[in-house]
């Protein structure tokens, strides 16, 4: 009877396959408001000194990160969190590590008014670019001429909706190409599911559709910090909440270093390692590690968005 | 202005019923819009429901993986159906007030949820993960414990224990199964033992596992507390009773709108049948009075008929006097002549140019009373029939009648076709007076003659009496006066009949034409004769007589209309 009921968790962990899906683009898409978008991602002078443009530290040609622990802001001053990456964004369940935006366009606005990112107000950002010829025709396709808020951050968020990086080896694995990943990867794969990794990172983005605590099982080092970020806490107030964050998506993340909400993490093996122990009280083998890194490798996907190569 | 007149009640009603019908149609779109919207909020209410059984059923599964890409579709789901049913509530204005601050509680209790459903994510993924640890773990052990001693056969036994007790039936329970703090702590190994890590790792997980399920049952009974479901049939039930409510109000609106238009017209119908019906009546009425009218008229008639015999024998009466004081003379004359023969005879004087003379003289009377008969007699025959008459000679005729009896009274009449002024005239010992200026067949007229005569008689007789009155309350006068004056207006001719007598009183003025109306003593008067005159002279012969005070007395007038001369009518 309990052999039954281990057999059948094991092959439920197996089974789990049905828990991954293969990124798909997101439709419709208003194209007039995703170029706009597109022209308003690049542009600094969203920011208060025009030094710094979304593009700034999430670079769209290097997996929309900047590759800094935390991102510089106008005026070089430091960020807060580890920049995550503005690819695949449309499949998480809220924005930023603590959940506080739950739409894409909640999120565009924030970085602009933040003081140690762009650190402008919206109603500059309003004002030059009402009067700026080259915005005209772009906002009159896209929004009948309307110059506002709304309309801003709707453009942002059309485009970055475009944002994905399909064709990865794991999502044609997924499609059934079995040769799509080599024994490596495999192994790696049935490791991400029988060692417990594929709990928080399932899903179309391998994460990014739930909350968890960092250091669920073993508490991590950031918590020595007494002004270390409380994540989740920030939003609903409640103790119970302290310390959790969105789980990251783990889609290209062989390229979006460095890891976690701080940074501290500058690769790959180790992040797998401290999540392990972490996340899960295991401590993995080094084979177990280097199978489980060769997997994460397999989840690099091409780089897809309205203008760029390979987009609309 | 005759409200009830067809030609303002047709276009009033019509135009009534017209609003009637258009107030239905409004109402008609109002009420399909508003079942229309009802519908879309029930189907809205519905989608909630069905998205809050969804979320539920994260609840209920035990023990397994939860698709964690279909609980955010599910939160955001609910979220967006509870979106747009606050913007339906919304739209429902003031009347939905009640409804609006409900939808808002329901945003609250979402917003609850959707952290209740994040956290029980995350302590199951965590439970999961440490269930499937802890029988890695218990699979190790075997292989380095078998054959060591007691305690490690305990600890053993124990995880074992631990483990069994973990069922998808009972994974609630585990909390309260009896796995205390201190039970769980005798899963320990002695430092240095081989393997003391492996069992360290399980109490840990073992611990996470128990606080996990007692967090897990506490979560599932939050959720339950929040009674989600139970609220949102509650905001159905109440938009239910608005909307019926508002559909009564609707229902009212348009059986009212519809009443009003079907009374107006059920009205319209009752009072074109009610005017019928009054014309009808009237027309009635109309026709029964006219009968009784005739009737009447034709009695009147009768009666006037009867009237004038009675005047005629009443005038007759008053004629037989002036019979008697016209045969007077003349019989006196006749008795004179013959008793004068015998003196003759007795004179010698009888031959025969004296009988001769005598028989001459005698015949003449005889002729002239005689005549005075045929006069009288001819006077009160009825006219039968209208005839032109020469209205000079008419009344000149009626005067040789009563001449006698005014030259007796010392009344004089004056004739006269040119204006006559009675004051200034000197009366000179009664009789008839004819003054110049009548032409023969200037005054032509046609009616019934012995009528007009007897009409005129009775003027002239009522003159005579009203100066004798006069001379009784004035002793001096001595002399009177009757001036009778033709005159042509136009196409009409005016007979003037004034006199110097007492006048008419000008309060009695309007009565002395009203039958059986008299000034004069009891019996003195039978009061028919102006009424006759008035009567013969208006109805018989479509002319007019008016009475007036002259300077002197009274003033007669009769008018009638002049008729061309053909062969003067005797």
């Amino acid at each position: 009877m309990k052999i039954a009921f281990i057999l059948g968790l094991v092959a439920s962990a197996l089974w789990a396959e049905g828990l991954f899906r293969p990124i798909a683009p997101v439709a419709p898409i208003d194209a007039p408001r995703a170029a706009l978008g597109q022209k308003l991602f690049h542009d600094p002078r969203l920011s208060k000194d025009a030094t710094v443009s979304c593009a700034t530290c999430h670079p769209l040609d290097a997996y929309g990160v900047d590759g800094l622990s935390v991102s510089l802001g106008i005026g070089g001053q430091k960020g807060e969190l580890n920049a995550p990456t503005v690819f695949n964004t449309a499949f998480n369940l809220a924005h930023f590590w603590d959940g506080r935006a739950a739409t894409l366009e909640e999120q565009a606005i924030g970085p602009i008014e933040n003081p140690v990112e762009m650190g402008n107000r919206i109603e500059n950002v309003i004002a030059w670019l009402s009067k700026d010829e080259s915005y005209r025709p772009l906002f009159k396709e896209a929004y009948g001429g309307r110059v506002d808020r709304e309309s801003i951050t709707g453009a942002l968020a059309e485009f970055q909706k475009t944002l994905i990086t399909p064709g990865s080896r794991f999502d044609r694995f997924l499609g059934g190409e079995q040769n799509a990943l080599n024994a490596a990867e495999r192994e790696g794969f049935a490791l991400f599911k029988t060692k417990g990794c594929v709990s928080c990172h399932n899903g179309i983005n391998l994460g990014g559709n739930l909350y968890q605590r960092a250091g669920v099982v073993i508490p991590m080092a950031f918590e020595q910090d007494p002004a270390a970020w409380a994540g989740r806490y920030a939003v609903t107030k409640d103790e119970a909440d302290r310390y959790y964050f969105k789980v990251p998506s783990l889609r290209n993340v062989g390229k979006t270093a460095p890891y976690f909400h701080d940074g501290s993490v500058t690769t790959l093996h180790e992040a797998v390692r401290q999540m392990a122990w972490h996340q899960l009280g295991r401590k993995l083998e080094e084979r177990e590690v280097d199978r489980l890194v060769a997997f994460l490798g397999a989840l690099e996907g091409r780089l897809e968005g309205y203008g760029i190569r390979g987009g609309r | 202005m005759n409200l009830l007149s067809k030609r303002i009640m047709i276009p009033a009603l019509v135009a009534l019923m017209g609003l009637g019908v258009v107030a239905y149609y409004l109402f008609f779109q109002g009420f399909l819009a508003q079942q229309r919207f009802e519908r879309l909020t029930t189907q809205t209410l519905s989608d909630l429901r069905l998205a809050n059984l969804e979320l539920d059923t994260l609840f209920v599964g035990g023990f397994s993986y939860i698709d964690y890409d279909k609980s955010v579709k599910d939160l955001q789901h609910f979220e967006q159906t509870l979106e747009a049913l606050l913007q339906q509530y919304n739209q429902l204005g003031d009347d939905g007030d009640g409804l609006g601050l409900l939808g808002e509680a329901l945003q609250r209790d979402f917003t609850a949820k959707s952290r209740i459903v994040e956290r029980y994510k995350a302590i199951n993924a965590v439970q999961n993960n440490s269930l499937r640890y802890l029988h890695e773990l218990y699979q190790q052990l075997p292989l380095k414990l078998l054959g060591e001693g007691a305690q490690e056969n305990a600890v053993r036994l124990e995880m074992g224990r631990f483990l069994a007790g973990i069922s998808a039936a009972n994974l609630r329970e585990i909390g309260n199964g009896g796995w205390t703090k201190d039970r769980l702590e005798q899963l320990r190994l002695p430092p240095g033992h081989p393997a003391e890590e492996t069992v360290a790792l399980f109490l840990l997980h073992a611990k996470m596992f128990v606080d996990g399920a007692k967090s897990v049952e506490a979560l599932g009974r939050d959720n339950a507390a929040l009674g989600l479901a139970a609220k949102i049939n509650k905001a159905a039930e109440q938009t239910d009773r608005y909307f019926r409510q508002r559909q009564a109000v609707w229902m009212l609106l348009g059986n009212l709108a519809f009443a009003m238009g079907a009374l107006f017209f059920v009205a319209f119908v009752l009072v074109f049948i009610r005017e019928e019906q009054l014309k009808k009546r009237l027309e009635r009425m109309n026709r029964e009075l006219e009968s009784r009218v005739n009737e009447e008229t034709a009695k009147r008639r009768h009666q006037e008929q009867m009237l004038i015999q009675q005047s005629k024998l009443a005038a007759m009466g008053e004629m037989i006097g002036a019979i008697a004081h016209q045969w007077r003379q003349p019989l006196n004359t006749l008795a004179i002549n013959i008793q004068d023969l015998e003196d003759a005879y007795n004179y010698g004087e009888l031959d025969k140019t004296y009988i001769q003379n005598l028989i001459a003289r005698c015949m003449g009377l005889i002729k002239h009373m005689s005549q005075t008969i045929n006069d009288f007699r001819n006077f009160f025959r009825q006219s039968k029939e209208k005839s032109r008459f020469d209205v000079y000679a008419a009344v000149r005729e009626t005067l040789e009648l009563v001449q006698d009896q005014y030259k007796n009274h010392q009344i004089s009449v004056v004739l006269s076709c040119e204006p006559f002024e009675l004051s200034a005239y000197k009366p000179q010992g009664g009789g008839i007076v004819e003054l110049s200026g009548c032409e023969p067949g200037a005054f032509v007229s046609e009616g019934y003659l012995n009528e007009f005569k007897q009409a005129v008689l009775n003027l002239l007789s009522n003159a005579k009496d009203a100066i004798l009155e006069r001379r009784e309350q004035e002793p001096g006068r001595t002399q009177g006066t009757v001036a009778v004056i033709f005159t042509r207006q136009g196409g009409s001719i005016e007979v003037g009949i004034e006199d110097d007598g007492s006048g008419v009183p000008p309060e009695l003025m309007e009565r002395i034409f009203e039958p059986y109306f008299s000034t004069k003593e009891e019996g003195k008067g039978t009061g028919i004769g102006l009424y006759m005159a008035k009567t013969i002279l208006e109805v018989n012969m479509g002319g007019a007589l008016e009475v007036s005070n002259g300077a002197q007395g009274a003033r007669f007038v009769i008018r009638l209309a002049g008729a061309q001369p053909s062969d003067p009518a005797k």
